[in-house]
């Protein structure tokens, strides 16, 4: 049963129940007191009567001078005193023991076999019996030495007949006093409940994916409070599902654009490799170009995978946290690097501060992690510089941070490029990166390494002047702190 | 000679199809850069331009958009295998719709299946005294009227398109059967046997092990 319906039923319940009650409690009481005053009026009628037949009983011995009256006169008198009330409506007998002896005209009353033993025994009663309703009372009556009894009996109907005519009315009254409170208590219950339904219907289209609906707080307070924690509780929905929708939007993103980096080398091997295998004579000419084309797509390939990799693992790896001396990591990068930088006739330098030296400053790093840092970023100077250039790699300390720099003055970079620069497969110049064999990863690999040391990469750079990349590494034991400025064409991540 | 535009920004894919249409003989240019190509194409050189989706200056759809008046048509060739961009390709008037990477010979056929649909391709061959017309579906050798069924005659068809390249069994059913009847190669082998018995041509049609059947180049044999 519905919410309303239970408040409703119960509602009317009680009000009719109380109505009644309060009918039924004051009629009853109207009629016990009018069947009590009927009772008192019919005493003294009663007494009445008694005192007529004493009296006149009284007056004949008198007049006859007699001392005693004989019993058969006695039983004349009284029967003389009760015809003079035919017609009054009351009923008069008289009995001696269990036997009426009086021969008058009134009604007799009925006989109640109670009502004549407790009389016989010497007291006053009274009965109600019979239908119509009667009361009927009885006293003993002592004449002339006599023992009689003398019942009179009252009619009350019409009593019991207006507490019926009352009952009625108050049957119909409570009848219509029910359907119109009900009536008025179903508008009043169906108003104060209004605000739950449209709640209802608020949660009903958020969780059918309308995360952006909300619930005016209206009505009585609880279902504004109640608005209110819903709307509260579709807000964190609503950011929950946008963070995800997010989340599996660049994830999409990713694997769409990984599997066009990888469909692209595909295409060549596959195609010129069922080439290779259908055309009947193939030239010693066109079988060396066909191989080497297939050889470079297999090799950007290899390096697609091996970014991915490496890409994965830093971003799953446990790390293997370790204080690593800065100007001892950069002598090894350098020896590393030197023969790489001598390959494609660029110039490699290697700077590091004095105080950096002297004091053995550490950052608390993966050694793997921050040479495959350093290595990708000293790759993509080398690739954005010409032969002759120069890359530099540069430390030095900045209160409590040190800071990382690699800078080229190659060919540099738009500012829209700068801002994509990050993202995983974004190539500035598509066709210069693959010929050296890149696959768009090498930034965002180094983004994710600098986010698990919770260090700070900056990029800025001028197109046609050059890039400087700062990674911004907390010096170990050092509290981690912004102490960053912004300006110029830079992009912070 | 049939014209073909290729607009690809990868050289090597781009030389990679260019060495798969010489197979059979078709003209051939590139262009690498969106604009450059929706120039060309407005030329109305080419019967036919496979175009790549993701290009620099303007992509594909738009190209397509953009050019959807001069008649040309145009097959698309993307890494995406997503089936919206299928829809929006095919909706946007485009011929067909091929996903890298795919093979030379799925690029081949299915540029001939285009070309045809459009009217362009080739209407007669003659290989030996064989003479087949693609109108009339009718093929003569040495000017008598031979019978093929229209299977046969598809086979046929496309060995005359595709002279001195070997075709995979599996290849012939997808071009001529359907891809539903896929793997049943036998049925490959025994309409082979009819062609060659019904046109003589056992010296010509030859087995590759492995590999499928070649039609070889008229007077080398």
């Amino acid at each position: 049963m519905k919410l309303w319906q239970k408040i409703f039923l119960i509602s009317l319940a009680f009000v009719m129940l109380a109505v009644s009650v309060t009918a039924m409690v004051v009629a009853r009481g109207s009629f016990t007191s009018g069947i009590e005053q009927t009772r008192t009026a019919a005493f003294h009628r009663h007494e009445y009567v008694s005192g007529g037949i004493v009296n006149k009983i009284s007056f004949e011995r008198v007049r006859s001078d007699k001392l005693v009256l004989a019993e058969e006169d006695v039983l004349a008198y009284v029967s003389e005193v009760i015809d003079s009330y035919a017609g009054s409506g009351m009923g008069l007998a008289v009995y001696n023991g269990g036997t009426r002896i009086d021969a008058s005209q009134t009604d007799a009353p009925a006989e109640v076999p109670d009502l004549i033993e407790a009389v016989g025994g010497g007291e006053t009663c009274s009965v109600i019996t019979g239908d119509p309703e009667r009361i009927i009372i009885g006293s003993p009556l002592d004449l002339e030495g006599y023992s009689f009894s003398l019942y009179t009996s009252h009619d009350i109907s019409s009593i019991y007949s207006s507490y019926a005519q009352i009952r009625n009315f108050i049957r119909i009254m409570s009848a219509l006093f029910g359907v119109i409170s009900a009536a008025l208590l179903l508008t009043a219950v169906r108003l104060l409940l209004r605000p739950l339904d449209r709640i209802n219907a608020s949660i009903a289209s958020i969780a059918d994916g309308s995360y952006d609906a909300r619930v005016a707080p209206e009505g009585s307070a609880e279902f504004a409070t109640l608005a209110r924690n819903v709307n509260i509780m579709a807000g964190a929905i609503e950011e929950n599902v946008e963070n995800l929708t997010e989340i599996a939007d660049r994830r999409k993103t990713f694997v769409d654009n990984f599997a066009h980096e990888m469909k692209t080398p595909l295409t060549s091997i596959v195609c010129l490799a069922d080439v290779m295998r259908i055309k009947k004579d193939l030239s010693e000419e066109e079988r060396v170009e066909y191989a080497d084309i297939i050889a470079e797509e297999a090799k950007r390939l290899k390096n697609l995978s091996g970014k991915l990799l490496e890409l994965t693992v830093a971003g799953h790896a446990e790390l293997e946290l370790r204080d690593i001396e800065a100007a001892q990591f950069l002598d090894e990068t350098e020896a590393a690097l030197a023969p790489v930088a001598a390959q494609r006739n660029m110039h490699l330098q290697v700077r590091v501060q004095e105080e950096v030296r002297r004091e053995r400053l550490t950052v608390r790093a993966d050694r793997e992690l921050l040479s495959s840092l350093i290595f990708n970023l000293t790759d993509n100077a080398f690739k954005a510089s010409s032969e002759g250039d120069t890359v530099e790699i540069a430390c030095l300390r900045k209160e409590e941070r040190l800071l990382l720099t690699v800078t080229d003055r190659g060919i540099g970079m738009e500012k829209e490029e700068l801002r994509r620069i990050t993202e995983p497969f974004y190539m500035v110049d598509k066709s210069r990166s693959r010929k050296a064999g890149g696959a768009g990863l090498g930034l965002a690999l180094c983004l994710e390494i600098a986010r698990q040391h919770g260090a700070r990469l900056r990029i800025a750079s001028t197109p046609g002047k050059g890039t400087r990349v700062t990674v911004n590494f907390p010096l170990s034991g050092a509290d981690v702190k912004d102490t960053e400025t912004g300006g110029g064409d830079e992009k912070d991540e | 000679m049939i014209r073909i535009l290729i607009v690809e920004d990868d050289p090597n894919i781009a030389r990679t199809i260019e060495v798969t249409l010489s197979l059979v003989g078709y003209g051939c240019e590139i262009c690498g850069e969106g604009n450059e190509a929706a120039a060309l194409l407005e030329s109305g050189r080419f019967d036919l331009c496979l175009l790549d989706v993701m290009l620099p200056g303007a992509d594909g759809f738009e190209i397509a958009e953009r050019t959807a008046g001069c008649g040309t048509p145009i097959i698309f060739l993307t890494a995406k295998g997503d089936i919206m961009d299928k829809v929006k390709g095919l909706r946007m008037g485009a011929e067909d719709y091929i996903v890298k990477p795919f093979e030379a010979m799925e690029l081949l056929a299915r540029i001939e299946v285009v070309l045809r649909r459009c009217d362009k391709g080739e209407s007669a061959f003659d290989y030996l005294d064989i003479h087949v017309d693609t109108k009339k579906h009718a093929v003569t050798k040495a000017g008598v009227r031979v019978d093929l069924t229209p299977k046969e005659f598809d086979v046929l068809l496309l060995f005359l398109q595709n002279i001195d390249v070997a075709i995979s069994r599996e290849r012939l059913l997808a071009a001529v059967w359907g891809y539903e009847y896929y793997g049943e190669t036998r049925t490959v082998d025994i309409h082979i046997q009819q062609i060659r018995k019904k046109l003589d041509l056992k010296q010509h049609l030859v087995t590759i092990p492995k590999l499928g059947y070649r039609l070889e180049r008229a007077g080398k044999a």
